[in-house]
């Protein structure tokens, strides 16, 4: 049964779904900016316990616990930029340190047609949002990989003292397309190889998040909706469902 | 941040944030509707310390911010009438004001708001991306420019309304479409029936700097402007404007 609120908690409520949007705005801020670590220790959960159960998922699978996360979310993107900077070290001399870390790359992430729902028990909340973002990684003689890509986000935030804290986030990349080829010119390959699968690592849990070529499967069931409290079965982390076609879910 | 906010005072807080959400929105529907050159009173402050940051510098003062966007207004305007003659049997009988903006599209799409709104409800703060694309008229002919980059914005209550005090408008790709976005830039070929726009001059900022150079595979690593925090009063917190 759908739950009254009273106009006291439908302002609170509203206010909610304001911050959980910002929180996730801020998350492609620090992403987009390689303050991956900052981003760890602001946005997503504290509590011990919630940490245990913090899961970051790739189209691959997922990597679990806040430890696994830091491995992969910082240590592992730290090797991918020093692989990049290692070029231009070996072609000009460039010094292998913090400083030149990212020389000729760039990256924006975006966050944007949002939706948002706060369970009614207030504990928990459900964001979907499309991100349109594009990376570039330099090259030392002058020239550059670049890339657009697009891709859902699936986040399940939890309420902690200090506020909304990312618990589950899922990047689930749809479509990876350089910058500046000719797409009719292109052979067709059914799989479409994404480019930068690279980005995914090796995912402690593997297993199938989202794969581009069946998301239509999936969109329509993992979109949030409105809802009473938290559930396995409705989270967007690895006891949930993402990534299971309908006719697994519900078989016919 | 330390105060806390009843119900109705949060309502008026969200109020506050929808209409700095809307502002950006019809700021961004404007200039597809090429009304740049209204934009100063449309949605500026009428403070003296209005400021104007692009990436090659700052528009500092309602006057010079005024010149930038005269100078956008200039630029349609000549295109208008360079493109109208160029196809005269398309635009036979057409007015100068009929003609403004033809043959132009300009998507800049704001998303991803981080907006913070001053404990004492006096300033605010937002910072948004931008994913569109844009197109110029060149001597050889209209081109398409991606861009990507960031509006970071102070905002100052006026007369009870929101007013744009300090701006950063900033990019980080500007490249055109079909294209690298490094080496150098690709240009067609001049033809003389767009051989106006060859003498054609941006305003330029009357306080010239770097703001921010454009993506190159040789730039270090930069970050988008710094993202709002939240915060009492101006005084508490950093200034996007020079």
């Amino acid at each position: 049964m759908k739950k009254e609120f009273t106009d006291e908690e439908k302002v609170l409520r509203l206010w909610d779904v304001e911050e959980v949007r910002k929180v996730l705005n801020r998350h492609s801020y620090y992403f987009s900016n390689e303050q991956r670590e900052e981003e760890l220790d602001a946005l997503w959960v504290k509590e011990p316990e919630n940490q245990k159960t913090a899961a970051f998922g790739v189209n691959t699978g997922y990597y679990v616990g806040m430890e696994e996360i830091r491995k992969f979310y910082v240590d592992y993107r730290r090797k991918q930029r020093m692989e990049v900077l290692e070029k231009y070290h070996e072609a000009k001399g460039t010094p292998l340190d913090d400083e030149h870390l990212g020389l000729g790359c760039a990256a924006m992430h975006t966050a944007t047609t949002p939706l948002v729902y706060i369970a009614e028990d207030g504990k928990t909340a459900q964001f979907q949002g499309y991100q349109a973002g594009f990376q570039s990684m330099g090259k030392p003689d002058g020239t550059a990989d670049s890339f657009m890509e697009l891709g859902l986000i699936h986040c399940d935030l939890i309420r902690e003292k200090d506020g909304w804290k990312i618990w589950h986030l899922e990047l689930e990349r749809d479509h990876t397309f350089p910058v500046g080829e000719n797409y009719a010119a292109k052979e067709a390959d059914p799989s479409w190889p994404d480019p930068l699968s690279a980005d995914f690592g090796e995912p402690t849990d593997k297993r199938t998040v989202y794969d581009p070529f069946f998301g239509w499967e999936y969109m329509f069931q993992d979109m949030p909706r409105p809802y009473e409290t938290m559930t396995d079965e409705r989270s967007y982390g690895p006891e949930g469902n993402l990534g299971k076609p309908y006719y697994i879910r519900d078989p016919r | 941040m330390g105060r806390t906010f009843d119900a109705e005072e949060l309502l008026g807080r969200w109020e506050d944030q929808r209409e700095i959400k809307n502002l950006m929105g019809r700021m961004s529907q404007d200039y597809t509707l090429k009304k740049e050159g209204g934009m100063f009173s449309k949605y500026w402050s009428s403070r003296d310390d209005v400021c104007l940051g692009i990436n090659t510098g700052w528009f500092t003062g309602p006057e010079h911010v005024k010149e930038y966007y005269a100078g956008q207004a200039e630029r349609i305007r000549l295109e208008s009438s360079v493109i109208a003659k160029a196809f005269p049997k398309n635009f036979e009988g057409k007015t100068e004001e009929e003609l403004y903006g033809v043959g132009m599209m300009t998507y800049r799409p704001v998303d991803t708001p981080v907006i913070e709104l001053a404990e004492d409800g006096k300033t605010a703060k937002g910072l948004w991306c931008i994913r569109g694309s844009y197109s110029i008229l060149t001597p050889g002919g209209p081109q398409g420019i991606w861009e990507w980059g960031w509006f970071a914005v102070d905002f100052i209550r006026e007369d009870e309304k929101w007013r744009i005090w300090h701006m950063q408008y900033l990019r980080e790709i500007d490249r055109p479409c079909g294209n690298q976005w490094t080496g150098p830039w690709h240009t067609y070929e001049e033809r003389p029936e767009f051989a106006a726009m060859k003498d054609y001059q941006e305003v330029q900022p009357n306080q010239p700097c770097t703001l921010r150079e454009t993506y190159s595979a040789e730039r270090p690593f930069a970050p988008s402007p710094r993202v709002p925090e939240p915060y009492g009063t101006f005084a508490d917190t950093f200034s996007y404007g020079i």
